[in-house]
């Protein structure tokens, strides 16, 4: 089931809580399939199951990144990016699933250091996206919190389809 | 013989190495020590450079991957004051310099020449190439690991 679009309803302490735990899911997600199977397309038209994987770490990475210019800056601009054209021209598929996974991982134990430090009206600072607009940190965690869910519940969409 | 570019892809993969093995063996106390007065801990570098090298791996996958993209300049100092650098983790740190690094090495080497000369508008400094970016990051660990070095001696002494 694809969880519910952003902003997840939860308090910030709680989307930190959430940040922080399910961090380990992606590695979960994937556990014992293949490399065969990661570049596979079960689904026709979607993305692969690496290219899913190597979307979330650039993702991230990214949300991070908002999420400490924000806390450190006045105002910092946030930039969007092209994720289509990311996997179409970075080699997701000669990229490595472990070391996405240990990024990602990494990102996050590194990241909530930071955000257990930060006091309430820390949460509250924002940045301007050249998207979405006004962001405060806890809109950066909700999307991100919700992010990574939206794609793990594709990721076991095509595990399923794969018989896996 | 290899070309420029190649000599730079193998030098930023050899980085995160070197960053580890430049602290190894350093207490806490010895990494959050100020032993010059005035500027950066050896935690506070190691913890600059991870942050830094993400920033920049981004700015250059944008410019691999995107026509002409606008790349964001960051306040250092600012993070490093507000982003509590001493109450963050140096094996989170040095793993994510390494990893982020790594990663990016599998696509430097496969990218074709050709895309080394592409670019991004950065908002500070005007157009930049891959390659410039690239030879940049290179020039940025090696400008911080010389102080890295002094600091330590100076740390090891106390």
């Amino acid at each position: 089931m694809i969880p519910p679009a952003p902003p997840l309803k939860l308090p910030a302490r709680e989307l930190i809580a959430a940040y922080g735990a399910d961090a380990p899911k992606l590695r979960a997600a994937i556990s014992g399939l293949s490399q065969a199977d990661l570049i596979a397309r079960p689904i026709a038209g979607k993305w692969s199951t690496l290219e899913v994987v190597i979307h979330l770490a650039d993702a991230e990475v990214a949300f991070a990144d908002r999420v400490k210019r924000i806390l450190a800056m006045d105002e910092p601009q946030l930039l969007a990016w092209h994720e289509n054209k990311f996997i179409e021209r970075l080699h997701y598929h000669d990229q490595s699933a472990e070391d996405a996974v240990k990024l990602v991982e990494a990102v996050r134990a590194n990241t909530k250091r930071i955000l257990d430090k930060a006091s309430d009206a820390d949460l509250q600072r924002r940045g301007i996206h050249n998207d979405r607009g006004p962001q405060t940190v806890t809109d950066v965690l909700s999307y991100c919190v919700w992010h990574l869910n939206h794609h793990l519940s594709f990721v076991a969409e095509k595990r399923k389809a794969l018989g896996k | 013989m290899a070309s420029a570019v190649e000599s730079s892809i193998e030098e930023f993969a050899a980085g995160g190495e070197k960053l580890r093995k430049a602290v190894a063996g350093l207490s806490h106390e010895q990494l959050t020590a100020f032993p010059v007065p005035g500027t950066w801990s050896i935690q506070q570098i190691v913890v600059h450079m991870a942050d830094s090298d993400g920033i920049g791996i981004d700015r250059m996958k944008r410019i691999a991957a995107s026509d002409n993209p606008l790349l964001i300049g960051y306040n250092e100092t600012e993070f490093a004051e507000r982003l509590c650098y001493h109450d963050q983790s140096i094996e989170d740190a040095l793993a994510l310099f390494e990893i982020n690094r790594r990663q990016f090495v599998r696509v430097l080497k496969r990218l074709p020449v050709t895309a080394f000369e592409r670019t991004g508008i950065h908002n500070e400094i005007g157009k930049v190439s891959l390659a410039s970016q690239l030879k940049k990051y290179n020039e940025h660990l090696e400008h911080h690991m010389r102080y890295l070095v002094d600091k330590r001696k100076r740390v090891e002494k106390t």
